[in-house]
């Protein structure tokens, strides 16, 4: 067998690195470079405490959340059943794919303006770049989970008196399930860079806002603030969906063995 | 009655078309146990895949009951030796199954639920899902499921040929049993002699690919079978030697075929 360091080591390690990484940034900031251009990590913390205690950081947390929250779950709802249609008529799939692959490869960030144009300004076209951004992983994580669906439990179920809509309720949705899961882990990330990207573009709060106007206010410290907030609302977002996602979409953690939830 | 008249049936496979069955004809009575027996790849499974009505012939025709198979055939009961099982759906999810598809009143389900776990003897493991149980009780799940609601006919392919040898009688044994009640008709494939002889009434020998009838005979062994006496009784044995002259020429020359193939 071979020897690995216990986990207790690796994590003090990794706690070493982070920790020279910020002390070497501290140190260097005011000395060699100016604080203006790079801030400092106890200035971010500073910030954090005085954002969070005074609530001012909550309304555009808030806000950011409404858009990329319901942005993915449109781009999930629409995903899911694009997904599941094409995964059931393969020949119609295959037809569309090289469609679908230069939509795919298409930067989705490009179609703020067309969206506007399609919305006016506000809220929706923020949700529609959102959805733009999630679809695509939805819909081909889904697709993927039709076709690996075992075509003997498709035949056992039909020969048992399935029909095709019960084949679906029965067999379908629940073996995809953990691909669902797994996509909207990976999207919830993509959900928040297309909020925040809408944001920074024309959002009047919201953390995008947040971004740009304490950079046009050669607030770097702010910026790097929100950085580190929209960081741990990522993390927080996956997590939450790897721990509650089984249970919202209707099946036990347990029984998704291999999956989403077993990766975490 | 399951009638089989002129049926051909070919499979693509490499760009090569290969013919799994050839002008084959089979009638099945009802309440028969058949053993369809042959070489590996000599259509069997697509003989039962046919009466289920997942594949429709090329030429010919199945009867189920007089009526020709063009759908579907839910009037029977399908077991494979692959794991068809919910994973997600526990003993008692996934024997009620077939009963969810049929809407069969939730009041009624519990109960035939129950009764069906009685009769494989699962008892104590109505709450497990299927990566808890091991193959035997999983088979045995399978086999509730099948039985539950009451098909006329059985088809099963090899269904029992993942289990050890050990397991594999106990479940021939457990097979037979209820069977005896049911009295169902099985068409049963395999490729094992001694299991075809020790549990039907009537062996069909297939020849190598394209699939014919080579040897077609009843097997005159009283029942109930007790496995332990059975099979070194004459009968058995003489019954035995006669199909395996015929069934020892088709697995040698498919094996030369196959040979000549590569």
């Amino acid at each position: 067998m071979i020897e690995r360091a216990p986990m207790w080591r690796i994590r003090l390690y990794q706690l070493i690195v982070l920790g020279v990484f910020l002390g070497g940034w501290e140190w260097v900031s005011d000395r060699y470079i100016r604080t203006l251009w790079i801030s400092k990590p106890s200035l971010i913390a500073e910030r954090t405490l005085e954002w969070f205690s005074s609530g001012f950081i909550y309304p555009h947390i808030l806000a950011t959340l409404q858009i990329a929250g319901l942005g993915l779950l449109i781009g999930t709802a629409i995903g899911v059943v694009c997904g599941i249609m094409l995964g059931l008529q393969r020949s119609l799939s295959r037809l569309l794919d090289p469609i679908l692959g230069g939509a795919y490869t298409m930067p989705r960030i490009a179609f703020l303006p067309v969206v506007l144009f399609w919305f006016g300004f506000g809220f929706r076209p923020m949700v529609a770049l959102v959805v733009l951004m999630t679809f695509f992983v939805l819909f081909y994580n889904t697709r993927a989970g039709v076709e690996s669906v075992k075509g003997d439990l498709v035949a056992s179920m039909r020969v048992m008196g399935a029909t095709r809509f019960q084949v679906i309720r029965m067999v379908i949705l629940p073996s995809i399930v953990p691909f669902i899961l797994a996509a909207m882990m990976i999207a919830a990330p993509y959900a928040l860079v297309g909020a925040i990207v809408a944001e920074i573009f024309i959002g009047s709060k919201g953390l995008g806002f947040l971004i740009v106007s304490s950079t046009g206010g050669l607030d770097l410290t702010g910026t790097f603030t929100t950085c580190l907030v929209v960081t741990v609302i990522s993390l927080i977002a996956t997590l939450v969906i790897a721990r509650h996602g089984p249970r919202l979409l209707g099946r036990s953690p347990e029984t998704i063995g291999g999956g989403a939830a077993a990766a975490f | 009655m399951i009638n089989i008249t002129g049926v051909s049936k070919s499979f693509e496979k490499d760009g090569q078309k290969i013919d799994a069955v050839k002008d084959f004809s089979l009638t099945i009575n009802d309440g028969e146990f058949v053993a369809l027996i042959g070489p590996s790849g000599c259509g069997k499974s697509t003989v039962l895949n046919m009466i289920a009505g997942l594949l429709a012939p090329e030429e010919g025709v199945v009867e189920y009951n007089g009526e020709p198979v063009t759908a579907i055939n839910t009037s029977v009961g399908y077991m494979t030796q692959k794991d068809s099982l919910l994973p997600w759906r526990t003993t008692e999810g996934n024997i009620s199954a077939p009963l969810d598809i049929r809407r069969v009143p939730k009041s009624q389900r519990a109960a035939l639920v129950s009764q069906a776990i009685e009769k494989v003897r699962l008892g104590g493991f109505e709450r497990h899902h299927p990566d808890e149980l091991s193959g035997g009780m999983r088979k045995r799940v399978l086999l509730a499921r099948t039985l539950i609601y009451e098909p006329d006919t059985l088809l099963m392919d090899e269904p029992f040929a993942a289990l050890d040898a050990l397991l594999k009688l106990v479940m021939q044994e457990e097979l037979l049993r209820i069977w005896s009640e049911a009295r169902s008709t099985v068409v049963y494939v395999t490729h094992d002699l001694t299991e075809a002889i020790s549990i039907a009434d009537r062996i069909v020998v297939f020849s190598k690919r394209p699939g014919r009838i080579v040897l077609d005979l009843p097997v005159e062994l009283e029942r109930p079978r007790d496995f332990d006496t059975i099979r070194s009784s004459p009968e058995f044995l003489k019954l035995y030697n006669r199909v395996w002259a015929t069934l020892r020429h088709e697995v040698v020359s498919q094996e030369e075929a196959s040979g000549e193939g590569r």
